[in-house]
């Protein structure tokens, strides 16, 4: 039993199971929380309830089909499963990517690290209570999913990545509405400022609670956003540059404790905030000068075949590190897809993070992790 | 930075325990591949030699290659003391049903638990603890940490190439 807080109310243990399926949870897991009156003196976290199958699925079909399933991984930010998987793959083939394509992956992905910022927000909102705010940002995410079903045909399972490139050239206008998009949503900077981080109610909720330490980020493995809050300086876009981003010129936010104590919930809504102002600058250079030439390596055929041989392959997801270990027996199907999502991680965490916090706090504290239940279960 | 220092610290700590060192596929990456029985004790080295110090269990995955079952850890240091490094065993099952067993590694990278329940549900690999881990490197919750939950009366390894077949 942990008496962190001097209001415990000493009460005999109660034995609380949220989940599956609940509103306050991001998605179905299952947390078995022992309360000491309104304080969370233990927590059990079960996960696996949306398990697919998804990598023996791509073992079962081919290579191009794999490439799909990995879509599936993250529906809310589809391309970096895609992404990941093909760089994965070229690394393996030695299949080079020409500069155009590799404009184009950058530009979804930052589309993509965008829309899944603005889908923490509204998870944040929920859990704090702000039902008009999530309006507005899904108004703003609907543009960025209009600018995927432009390129792409779809707006979650976007399917459009092929080894070697992209599978579709840029639209015109494509480019013209991507900076109307940024602008937009510049201006609405100043609106989700004011409606969250400089909202009282936002940071009486939100301001001092449930840090994390430098210490817990490390012994869980976590990563992407929630350890840069923390302090830890980890981004693969600068450690390990892949698809062009060691020419752009861009920072990694990181995590200031600006309402008092560093890796709090707060820290962890305004990094994502501060890396959307990011992507948009990202998107800025990009757009200015896309390379002109092909957008899909010739090599890449109908019959393609992959060669015998493994590879590894990371990228900064709007979450976290996301890493692809590929191995071919140079058939038609893949020998092993295994994917490192951020999302373990982040849940590992949770039972050191919730130990000690009052149960109010427990659906903000869910929320400002960012879990992709999806990318966990696989 | 010298290429073999791995090599000779582990080599030092646990007589005969490398294998092999290649190449990780067609990158620069170094696999060092090990005896499988001495993993923990190799871990243990490149965690806590200070001029190693790979404090950080990226990932760990689980290959099926032929009759064996390879295991790889991809290895960094937050400190910048070494390039990143895989360390890879193979083990093989009596059968293509049966599980097998490995050291663990949880408590010298605890990122690694769900890691490990993970190619233990999906593979069959048990991974055993020694009466040495109650010292444990980092102070960690075990017992909390999040399950995978397969369905219930589900026999066999899913990931296993011979499942269900």
């Amino acid at each position: 039993m942990n008496l962190t807080q001097p209001e415990s109310l000493k009460t005999d243990l109660t034995t609380w199971i949220i989940g599956p399926y609940h509103g306050s949870l991001p998605a179905p897991m299952r947390l078995s929380l022992s309360l000491d009156g309104e304080m969370i003196s233990d927590c059990h976290v079960e996960t696996g309830f949306l398990h697919r199958g998804l990598e023996k699925s791509c073992e079962l079909h081919s290579w191009k089909a794999a490439v799909a399933y990995s879509d599936h991984l993250d529906p809310e930010c589809a391309i970096f499963g895609e992404l990941v998987l093909c760089l994965a793959v070229e690394q393996l083939s030695e299949l080079e990517v020409p500069e155009r394509a590799q404009s184009i992956r950058v530009i979804l992905s930052e589309l993509a690290r965008i829309s899944g910022h603005l889908s923490f927000m509204v998870r944040m909102a929920k859990a704090v209570g702000s039902e008009t705010i999530i309006h507005y940002l899904l108004r703003d995410r609907e543009r960025i999913l209009d600018l995927f079903e432009l390129l792409t045909g779809a707006r979650f399972s976007l399917n459009f990545l092929r080894f070697g490139g992209v599978s579709a050239d840029v639209t015109d206008g494509f480019i013209e509405r991507v900076l109307e998009v940024c602008e937009l949503i510049r201006i609405r900077m100043k609106e989700y400022n004011d409606l969250f981080t400089f909202n009282f109610g936002f940071l009486k909720r939100t301001a001092q609670v449930v840090p994390i330490s430098k210490r817990l980020v490390l012994a869980s493995g976590m990563t992407g956003p929630n350890a840069r809050a923390s302090g830890i300086e980890l981004d693969v876009r600068k450690k390990f540059p892949y698809s062009g981003y060691s020419k752009l010129d861009f920072s990694v936010p990181v995590g200031r404790g600006d309402s008092g104590i560093l890796g709090d919930v707060h820290d962890r809504f305004l990094i994502r905030l501060r890396e959307i102002t990011e992507s948009m600058e990202i998107l800025k250079q990009l757009l200015d000068v896309v390379p002109s030439g092909e957008y899909l390596n010739r090599k890449f055929k109908r019959d393609f075949v992959v060669p015998a041989g493994e590879a590894y392959a990371r990228v900064e997801s709007s979450r976290g590190l996301l890493g692809c270990h590929v191995v071919s027996d140079g058939g038609p199907t893949p020998s092993r897809v295994q994917f490192r999502t951020p999302t373990v991680a982040n849940l590992m965490a949770i039972p050191q993070v919730v130990r000690g916090i009052r149960i109010e706090d427990l659906p903000v504290v869910l929320a400002s992790l960012d879990l992709g239940i999806a990318e966990a279960d696989r | 930075m010298d290429k073999n220092l791995i090599v000779t610290k582990i080599n030092k700590a646990v007589q005969g325990a490398v294998l092999e060192v290649r190449r990780f596929g067609r990158s620069d990456t170094r696999s060092i591949w090990v005896e499988a029985q001495s993993i923990q004790k190799v871990a243990k080295i490149l965690r806590t030699d200070p001029e190693l110090s790979l404090d950080w269990l990226e990932n760990l995955s689980v290959v099926e290659l032929s009759d064996a079952l390879v295991i790889s850890y991809f290895l960094q240091s937050t400190q910048g003391t070494q390039p990143e490094v895989i360390l890879r065993a193979s083990v093989v099952p009596d059968s293509p049903t049966s599980p097998v067993k490995l050291p663990t590694i949880q408590t010298i990278w605890p990122m690694g638990i769900p890691m490990e329940r993970e190619a233990r549900e999906m593979f069959g690999i048990q991974f055993e603890t020694s009466p040495q881990d109650d010292d444990a490197d980092v102070e960690f919750d075990f017992e909390s940490s999040p399950s995978l939950c397969l369905p219930s009366g589900l026999s066999g390894f899913p990931l296993r190439k011979k499942f269900n077949k």
